[in-house]
């Protein structure tokens, strides 16, 4: 692997999703974000010359990026349970798509703003169409573990459109 | 709303964001020249002082415990304080060492323990210093202005009355003070900038590590039903 920073940004332009879903999924304000991703960045660059070519690089990137957002979490001192201002520029740099779709997407931030933090992790990947077992290893946990648990999320999200 | 049916327009959201895509290359550039207050950063500044610390304590103590070697009022206080010293010291290099061996590509269950678990050595390590620092603040005294405790005890011993009143009355003042200063100093972190960041830059509080015991153990435990089904 070509280890200079045009690779490195051109890995980032064409995964720069994973950053932002990471950040509006572990963050609630703008500020915070954007320091979420500049640290997450700093860690992918640390990285980037131990990167092992046999992972998916957007594996790889979530790998670090779930890691360093968990620690950023826990260290911050403003996060708080509530949802209070969470959609301040929630998604301003999503692609514009119908309405529909752009509620959809808020509303399940929404949902995983809720969730405990390892918990965040294991919906991301399974929103991103990762297999259990890519899953399992991402996070270090059992392939059977991973399916009860996302079982349980996507029942906690039905009772709550439901209730809605 | 179904996870499934929505897995596809989460894929796509921001992947054609060109806007997205600036301010990632962006904040890139920027971190390169920015000083980012990191965890790890910060526990690994704390025990870097700690050692230089130490460091010129051993070495001043070893030149006081050779000149004064054969003065065991001033030889024994130097060799505990030296035996302290390199504790802490040693203490500090474990911890670095393991922070050096961090690695973010590890799975998310193992490093966050493994983060965790460093925290709470050095919330310890922080609790094992405050626990000694009384001893340690003697000890120091002793080295560094020469003071003979053969010589001092016994003339406090002839004052033992003025001693103890002195010691009777410090007692009785110490909790409503320690109490006044905590509420002070409550109040203060609350309303100050200053006492904020006072209280997370010492080298002792628990918010100088980013962390507090309870906080990490319940952390563990939900990390352990997580690996649990």
């Amino acid at each position: 692997m070509l280890l200079n920073e045009e690779t490195f940004t051109k890995i980032l332009r064409s995964n720069k999703g994973i950053l932002y879903k990471v950040a509006n999924s572990y963050c609630k304000n703008t500020n915070d974000r954007e320091d979420l991703i500049q640290e997450i960045i700093i860690q992918l660059w640390k990285a980037w010359p131990k990167y092992d070519d046999t992972y998916k690089v957007s594996t790889w990137m979530y790998r670090i990026a779930l890691n360093v957002a968990i620690s950023f979490y826990r260290k911050s001192n403003y996060h708080s349970n509530k949802y209070d201002t969470f959609n301040e520029n929630l998604i301003s740099t999503v692609h514009k798509q119908s309405s529909d779709s752009t509620e959809n997407i808020e509303q399940l931030y929404h949902f995983i703003a809720q969730l405990s933090e390892l918990n965040k992790a294991l919906i991301l990947l399974y929103l991103e169409k990762y297999s259990y077992e890519e899953i399992g290893t991402t996070l270090g946990i059992s392939t059977t573990n991973v399916a009860t648990k996302i079982s349980r999320i996507k029942k906690q999200l039905k009772e709550k459109f439901n209730n809605n | 709303m179904n996870l499934e049916n929505i897995q596809e327009e989460w894929g796509n959201h921001y992947n054609t964001s060109i806007e997205g895509e600036n301010l990632v290359i962006q904040l890139f550039k920027e971190s390169k020249y920015k000083k980012i207050d990191s965890n790890v950063k910060r526990m690994k500044t704390q025990s870097v002082l700690y050692m230089i610390f130490n460091l010129l304590v051993i070495t001043y103590t070893w030149i006081v415990l050779v000149m004064n070697f054969k003065n065991i009022g001033i030889s024994i206080p130097a060799a505990l304080l030296i035996l302290l010293s390199k504790v802490v010291f040693y203490k500090n290099v474990a911890q670095l060492n393991s922070m050096s061996k961090i690695k973010y590509t590890e799975p998310v269950v193992k490093l966050q323990k493994i983060i965790e678990h460093l925290k709470l050595k050095r919330l310890r390590h922080n609790q094992f210093i405050f626990i000694l620092s009384n001893i340690y603040f003697w000890l120091l005294m002793i080295v560094f202005f020469s003071m003979n405790p053969l010589v001092l005890i016994p003339e406090i011993w002839k004052k033992a009355a003025i001693v103890v009143i002195i010691h009777v009355g410090f007692s009785i003042l110490w909790f409503p003070l320690s109490f006044w200063i905590l509420s002070k100093y409550g109040a203060l972190a609350q309303s100050s900038t200053f006492w904020t960041r006072l209280g997370k830059n010492s080298l002792l509080t628990d918010e100088s590590a980013n962390a507090s015991l309870n906080k990490i153990s319940s952390f563990l435990v939900e990390i352990k039903s997580f690996e649990k089904q």
